[in-house]
């Protein structure tokens, strides 16, 4: 009989092992974090013969237990409506203290809390909770409740179901890395796409108008930001020149300058002047504005018939002028504030002469606040001073900007986007 | 360096002071606490004052949520007063003519009158 029973005991024992080598196999089979999560709590319905099932995980932000997969007659009401506190119920309890709990009779258990019975209207009898673990880590409990054939769960069935929590518990912790791992690629492919299009928005020429000359230089932070600039080929000899700088950085800024862009596109053409494109466009900005976003920008039209420049300035940093003496001089425009906080602003403008051989810096604040590894900013003086010291040719003049800037960064990592404009007429 | 944020309830309505950098990095801090206190103002509320006589930097991003919070006052039917620019705060509003488009006061006692 001592043999026969001992048989018996072996029998059992090889049963489960093997039912938990199948349980690994099928577990570690994917690296899917819901399917991870259906397959063990299914497995564990069945290896333990129980009649319900549940798997919880801590959710980091509030760290609360929040239903993951729960089978039987109640499980989807469980799913949609409950959340449990650290400490709260059997399986807050199991998830502070990080030590798995049989218990035979639970409604005699002081931890046990009915509120879940109450509102399903299952009964709760014996169950089996577990902490999930990866080393001292604790990420969620697994349960198991009801016997099928009546009986309280024992210690065989408690050893059996620790065993399959532990590689439950590092499966679903890959599967959990693979998906955060997944989720920061596909936020860096994001990124390169969303500055693709950006950069798309861009002109890939600059304009050819005789007696001028226009040169322009891009080049993006690490991130994606939301510079601009633009040249409308206007009617009559007229030319729009564009720069500007949408607050903040990522997609919505990106989004945000293509959107302002190709809505200036039209204002350009519709609208009497500078001026009115920019109230308009105001207007339209402030219209659908989304968490406060915003944008400087300084729009010019130059007849090239005539050598005048009209200038209106939404809150973008002032143009410099160099003239053909060597002077330089800061535009400092009326204009008007940044587009898109408020409707119904008004915008001024000004009108400024170009002379042979005058040429008009635009820029943005990568350039003034470009800074070097003693955190100095480059400045409006240092600005001033290449321009002064450059030739007057904008693309020389570009050139040289530039290589200022450069120099005065040297290695340090390029925190903005670096946008600068260049015209002039020729001597 | 990170933003420090305070908020209390006074009798005009809600004063909230910041002090460090309002950047791109802690922006979103700023914008949550707003909105709570949004959420918790009643009818009665007049205005949110901001103190910025603390702030060492803001950003863009920094002014999108000022931005932000001025056109949530409006549909509550609030007031957004920004008190005592600290010096840098203030060279970025003149700069972008910022001022033209907020309410902006010396001292609290300043922006608390006349509401």
């Amino acid at each position: 009989m001592a043999r026969e029973s001992e048989i018996s005991r072996l029998n059992h024992k090889i049963k489960r092992l093997s039912t938990l080598i199948e349980v690994n196999t099928l577990i570690s089979s994917s690296l899917d974090l819901d399917r991870i999560l259906e397959n063990v709590m299914t497995i564990s319905k069945q290896v333990m013969n129980a009649d319900a099932s549940s798997l919880m995980l801590i959710d980091e932000k509030t760290n609360e237990l929040v239903y993951q997969v729960a089978l039987g007659a109640v499980g989807e009401k469980l799913k949609q409506e409950f959340r449990l506190k650290m400490g709260q119920g059997i399986a807050g309890a199991v998830a502070q203290e990080g030590k798995p709990l049989l218990i035979e009779d639970v409604y005699s258990h002081p931890k046990f809390y009915r509120g879940h019975d109450e509102a399903t209207g299952y009964r709760t009898r014996s169950m089996i909770a577990v902490p999930l673990k990866v080393g001292d880590r604790i990420t969620g409990v697994a349960q198991v409740i009801n016997r099928l054939d009546g009986d309280a769960f024992d210690r065989d069935d408690l050893e059996l179901f620790i065993a399959l929590c532990s590689m439950a518990a590092i499966a679903i912790d890959n599967a959990k890395m693979h998906r955060s791992l997944m989720e920061k690629q596909r936020l860096v492919k994001d990124m390169e796409f969303a500055r693709t299009v950006q950069e798309s928005f861009l002109p890939q020429k600059t304009p050819e108008a005789a007696g001028y000359s226009f040169s322009a230089h891009y080049t993006p932070a690490q991130e994606v930001g939301g510079d601009f600039y633009d040249f409308i080929m206007l009617d009559n000899g007229r030319i729009g020149i564009v720069i500007g700088d949408v607050s903040g950085k990522g997609v919505p800024a990106a989004l945000y300058m293509a959107k302002l862009g190709s809505d200036l596109r039209t204002l350009a053409f519709t609208e009497a002047d500078p001026a009115s494109a920019l109230a308009r466009l105001n207007d339209l900005l402030a219209e659908r504005s989304r968490r406060g976003m915003f944008a400087t920008l300084l729009y010019a039209e130059l007849d090239t018939r005539s050598g005048s420049i009209t200038i209106s300035n939404a809150g973008h940093l002032p143009p410099l002028v160099k003239r053909a003496d060597g002077s330089v001089k800061k535009i400092q425009s009326t204009g008007g504030s940044p587009l898109g906080i408020l409707s119904g602003m008004k915008f001024g403008q000004e009108a400024i002469g170009l002379e042979p051989g005058d040429t008009v810096v635009l820029y943005t604040d990568g350039i003034i606040e470009a800074m070097n590894a003693r955190e100095e900013l480059y400045g409006y003086e240092r600005l001033e001073a290449v321009i002064k010291k450059g030739a007057a040719e904008p693309h020389a003049q570009k050139a040289a900007i530039i290589e200022g800037v450069n120099r005065f960064t040297a290695l340090s990592p390029q925190h903005d986007d670096l946008t600068l404009v260049c015209f002039g007429r020729i001597p | 360096m990170k933003v420090e944020i305070s908020t209390e309830k006074m009798h005009a309505g809600f004063l909230m002071k910041l002090k460090g950098d309002v950047d791109m990095n802690t922006s979103p801090d700023v914008r949550s606490t707003l909105s709570d206190v949004f959420k918790q103002a009643t009818p009665g509320a007049k205005a949110l004052f901001i103190d910025l006589s603390q702030v060492r930097y803001m950003d863009s991003s920094g002014i999108a949520t000022m931005v932000e919070a001025m056109q949530t006052c409006m549909k509550q039917g609030m007031r957004l007063r920004l008190v005592e620019l600290s010096p840098s705060v203030r060279d970025v509003f003149e700069l972008a003519r910022l001022a033209s488009v907020f309410e902006i006061f010396p001292s609290l006692t300043e922006a608390s009158a006349g509401l």
